[in-house]
Order: structure tokens, then sequence, then C-alpha cells
């Protein structure tokens, strides 16, 4: 069943429907949300209250567009106010392990192979990036979740923004420069 | 080609959306420029970094969580799209009814508003029968 066959039934009083819905595309909408959010832990319950409003916007919805694209708009629009409204608090990956799984973490780190270096800077690579990309604007940090982690098309992000192909271009080009002088602010910081 | 437009093609082409002549183009470019290669490995570090980023799934109670969620919320907002039919049902049977009431009252009202208009022509000599009737039915009409 495609989405909108789901969304009429939805909307003629079959909700429990709207199910197929949230299994369809909960994986990426968590993890726009997660990018954009600045990987705290309560970004299920972020996710789940956004597929909410999703849920009772479903009659705003034309049927012109494609659902998804209408959709991925009510989930930027919204990331964008969860991180203005709580002034985006930045935490490592690792809050998300409870303290007894970080003991076991040590564990297998300590026993894992000769990649355990080469793992351990990839490791730190990745909390640098994840730690940069919430600190940048907006425009920046949703343009690079959608091309970069979600691997939308330029077209498919442009009709999500609702902007021309062109721009998508630039402010990509834009963002990783930014990101990119960030990280090397970072990387001198840290040294 | 100047450094600022390779900057840009660099950009494209860690996103593989540069023709074989821009390819091209960019390469010569980027042979004979050290900051456009040192920009070329760091965007393409970027990207791969930022394409592997570990983000953890939802968990499994995800869909049943959300959906009691939605359950209820409905229960304690009463909001159901079946109910929100029937509202616009209801408003429409309403917007009927008024028009309908307008159609069958509007003429017996008018022939009150005559004898209203006789009433007023006695206490009035001096106004005619036409701006007193029209004065009531614009009253009439403002009730509603």
């Amino acid at each position: 069943m495609n989405d909108k066959d789901i969304i009429e039934k939805v909307l003629a009083g079959q909700e429990d429907l709207f199910r197929h819905i949230v299994d369809r595309y909960k994986d990426k909408v968590f993890s726009i949300i997660y990018s954009f959010c600045g990987y705290t832990s309560d970004c299920e319950d972020i996710a789940q209250t956004v597929f909410i409003k999703i849920f009772y916007s479903l009659n705003k919805f034309k049927f012109e567009s494609s659902f998804s694209t209408w959709m991925y708009r009510i989930v930027i629009n919204e990331s964008i106010n969860f991180a203005k409204k709580r002034k985006t608090k930045i935490v490592s990956l690792h809050e998300n392990f409870s303290d007894d799984n970080d003991e076991q973490q040590v564990i297998d780190f300590i026993k894992s192979d000769d990649n355990t270096e080469q793992k351990a800077i990839e490791r730190e690579m990745q909390q640098l990036v994840q730690n940069t990309l919430v600190k940048l604007k907006d425009n920046y940090k949703i343009i690079l979740t959608l091309r970069d982690i979600e691997n939308f098309s330029y077209e498919e992000i442009a009709q999500m923004l609702n902007i021309h192909v062109d721009t998508v271009k630039i402010r990509l080009f834009r963002a990783r420069k930014k990101m990119r002088e960030l990280l090397k602010e970072e990387s001198l910081y840290e040294m | 080609m100047k450094c600022e437009n390779a900057e840009v093609m660099i950009s494209l082409h860690v996103d593989n959306k540069l023709s074989l002549e821009e390819v091209t183009s960019l390469m010569e470019h980027l042979n004979s420029c050290k900051k456009c290669r040192e920009n070329y490995k760091d965007f393409k570090d970027i990207k791969i970094v930022l394409s592997d980023l570990k983000i953890p799934e939802t968990s499994s109670a995800f869909t049943d969580s959300l959906m009691k969620r939605i359950t209820d919320s409905k229960k304690s907002s009463g909001i159901v799209f079946a109910n929100s039919l029937k509202k616009h049902f209801v408003m429409a049977a309403s917007f009927i009814f008024i028009v309908a009431a307008s159609v069958i009252f509007l003429p017996s009202k008018t022939q009150d508003t005559g004898a209203l208009a006789e009433y007023y022509l006695n206490y009035d000599q001096n106004a005619s029968i036409e701006e007193i009737y029209d004065e009531d039915i614009v009253s009439f009409l403002l009730l509603y």
C-alpha cells in the first residue's frame, strides 16, 4: 500500500494504519532529529512528538505533492523549533549508554584487535564532527544532514526546503566550508 | 580556473555532480593549486565522516508507544478525524438552517414591517412609507 492510500484510509477512520507510515519513515525522521537537535537522549521522545504532529496535520495534506516531502518539511520545521526551545545541549554519544554499558565498552575496547588505535581515531573524529555539526547555523546544519547523512538528492532537498536546486548547491558548498573552518578551529583548540 | 570557482566545483565533485569535462578542468586546477587540493581532501573527509556517523536506531517499542500516545491524546482532546467530519457536517447543517430560516421568515417579517410602517407614518406624517419600510428591513437584516 503506498503512502497516499494509507493516508486516505487513516483520514477515513482507520487510524491504526498510521503505524505503517511510522514504520516506513521512523529511522529517517529519527536520524534528522538526532543530527539536528544535538544528540541528546530525548530524541526518541521528540521524534514521537513530531509524528503526533504529522498525524494531526494529515487532513492538511493536499495529495498534490509527495507525502514524504510534505512530511519532511514538518520534521525539519519541528526540529528547528525543538533546537531553539532548549538551546541545543551538546552531549556525547556515550550518554546514550548506561554506566554498566560503559564498563563493557572499555572491556571491548581493550580486547579489540590491532585496529584499536585506528578505531579510536575514527571515534574521536566522529565525535568532533557531531559536535561541530550542531554548532552550525540551522540552514547549514539541515542541508548537511539531508545530503551527507541522509543521502537525499539535490532535487529532493530543493523540494523539502522549497528552494531552487542551484541554491542547494551553493548552500551545501557554504555549509561544508563553514564546517571545515569550525573543524580546523576545534582541532587547534584541542591541540 | 579561479580558486573561488574551484571551491564550489569541489563541493559538487564530492557529490558526483560534475560532468566529465568539468572534472577534467577541476583536476587540472588541483594539480597546480595546493590550497584547493587541501580543500578537496577536507570536503571529501567531511562527507565521509558525516555519511558514516553512527546514528542509533529507534527502540523496538517506538511505533507501539507512539500509537498509544496518539490514542491517549485523542481521548484527552476528543480530536478524531471522524469527529472533525461530524463537526463540519454540523456547521454546514447550521448554515443551511439559517439560510432557510431567513427565506421563510423574511416575507412575513416584511409584512410586519408594513404594519409598523403604517404606525410610524401616523406618528411622523413627514416620513414616506418607503423610507420607514427600508429602515426596518435593514434593522431586521442587521439582527442576523
